[in-house]
């Protein structure tokens, strides 16, 4: 320890030491980890997945302000190494009539074999909020679809601001194959809309 | 009474011999500058012969191999023609208040120089002159005590007095600032060098593993956008894979960013610390500054 050692070199020390922790912190700030968070409602591996094969809304949430319209995709998902073809869907959607209106519901690209043919499609809805859904593929040459894919497009205008949610009956949804037979769902999953 | 016990020495030293002890060959960068006649003075008695110094003698000497070895021709040759026993080359600088002087004495007997030494001090007043007189004292064994006392004036007596314009504490502060700062200032340039090449390679493996980290994080932000704003199946496949690619690539830098830092941190500590361990401390002889209120003893 040197003789000279005073106050002025102690002052020094924290003020390096202050000085280098200072610009730690900055740097360690700066490389965060970040969260891994893929959740892409038509992704078979999406991180809150339901059972397939299921039907998902894309996109899973949005914000919208009340001159927009709405527009949510309704998609069927299956795993890739599990397909099942399929030709008929009976869809029941729920949605809030006090906070949306629907406007129209039209053909998916899926179900249309991306337009090359004219599907027979058909929907219901009335003032309870509830959307019924029938689709059966027509092909000339095709008798059913295989994969994940877009079914329909729901387009609502908004009624009033805040926070609601599109989601489908499980229990009234059912698709068929080209023989009547009916395919098993297993899951669902919900759009939420927020409406500024 | 103790001088002249001394001076009684030196001249029945003298009287034994007609022969001449010392060949003095005092350089002096200022001509208006001699001790010759002081020393003289302080060893009465025929012992000294002065000349010119002899620039054959002593020009070279230092780079020679040997150099005590170097010169045993002509000093034996100069010890024969002088007929002297010893030879003493002083060469003596002044400046401002500092003092260098560059001694050497060659024994004419064997030829080869037996005694060499250097002083570099500040304000000593007469320092030429008193370091002479012990010089050429202590090389005949008769030393007047007054010389050695003039001497220790400029010694601390007193710890507390001494003051050090270079410190351990310094050189680590120095070091912890600037890693190997420290060590350039204790004057050990190779370990600065080390500690500094260390604390650069690491920095840069900090930089090249932020470079690498930030671009993971870019391109994973990227990747995942256009995962969430797709809805084609292959597409949500392709930018998954990518995504999580370079996800993984981001935690793998912060890694090494962490890793790389706390060795960094590490390293710069123990730099600071090896500075203070190397750093300047007092040697073993200290002189302080010339107090002029005291007379000189001689």
């Amino acid at each position: 320890m040197g003789f000279n050692q005073n106050s002025h070199e102690l002052i020094m020390i924290k003020k390096i030491i202050r000085a280098h922790i200072f610009y730690f912190f900055i740097f360690f700030l700066s490389c965060k980890i970040y969260e891994k968070e893929l959740d892409n409602p038509v992704d078979e591996k999406a991180d809150n997945a339901p059972e397939l094969p299921a039907l998902v809304f894309y996109p899973k949430s949005q914000i919208k302000t009340m001159s927009d319209t709405i527009k949510v995709e309704s998609f069927i998902v299956f795993k890739t190494d599990s397909l099942v073809p399929f030709s008929t869907i009976e869809l029941l959607f729920n949605y809030d009539n006090n906070m949306l209106e629907l406007d129209t519901v039209v053909p998916g690209l899926f179900i249309t074999d991306t337009s090359k043919s004219t599907p027979l499609f058909v929907y219901n809805h009335d003032s309870t909020g509830t959307v019924e859904l029938l689709a059966y593929f027509l092909d000339e040459e095709k008798v059913s679809l295989e994969g994940t894919g877009h079914l329909a497009d729901l387009k609502f205008y908004p009624k009033e601001s805040g926070v609601t949610t599109i989601d489908y009956e499980l229990g009234s949804c059912f698709i068929y194959d080209n023989e009547d037979n009916l395919i098993e769902l297993n899951g669902t999953r919900v759009a939420e809309v927020t409406i500024q | 009474m103790r001088r002249a016990i001394f001076l009684l020495l030196i001249w029945n030293l003298s009287a034994q011999s007609d022969q001449s002890i010392f060949l003095i060959l005092n350089q002096y960068d200022n001509d208006s500058r001699s001790i010759d006649s002081s020393l003289n003075a302080n060893f009465e008695g025929t012992l000294f012969q002065f000349t010119e110094p002899i620039q054959e003698l002593i020009a070279d000497l230092e780079a020679e191999q040997y150099p005590a070895a170097a010169r045993m021709g002509l000093v034996k040759k100069i010890g024969l023609e002088y007929d002297v026993q010893y030879i003493v080359n002083n060469q003596i600088k002044s400046n401002n208040n500092r003092l260098f002087l560059e001694g050497r004495v060659f024994s004419t007997r064997s030829g080869g120089l037996v005694l060499r030494r250097k002083i570099d001090l500040m304000n000593y007043q007469n320092g030429d002159l008193n370091e002479l007189n012990l010089w050429v004292g202590q090389i005949i064994d008769l030393v007047y005590p007054g010389w050695i006392e003039n001497r220790e004036k400029i010694l601390f007596l007193d710890p507390s007095d001494m003051t050090y314009e270079k410190t351990p504490m310094g050189a680590a502060l120095r070091s912890l600032f600037v890693p190997g700062w420290g060590q350039v200032y204790s004057g050990k340039k190779l370990s600065s060098i080390f500690w500094a090449g260390l604390e650069l390679s690491l920095s840069t493996a900090i930089i090249l593993s932020y470079i690498g980290y930030d671009n993971a994080v870019k391109n994973f932000l990227q990747y995942k956008k256009e995962y969430d704003e797709t809805d084609d199946v292959k597409e949500i496949a392709s930018f998954r894979n990518l995504a999580s690619e370079e996800h993984a690539n981001h935690i793998k830098y912060n890694k090494l960013i962490i890793s790389f830092a706390a060795i960094t941190g590490t390293t710069w500590i123990a730099n600071s610390v090896h500075a203070w361990v190397v750093g300047p401390r007092p040697s073993l002889k200290i002189y302080r500054k010339w107090d002029s209120t005291k007379t000189l003893t001689n």
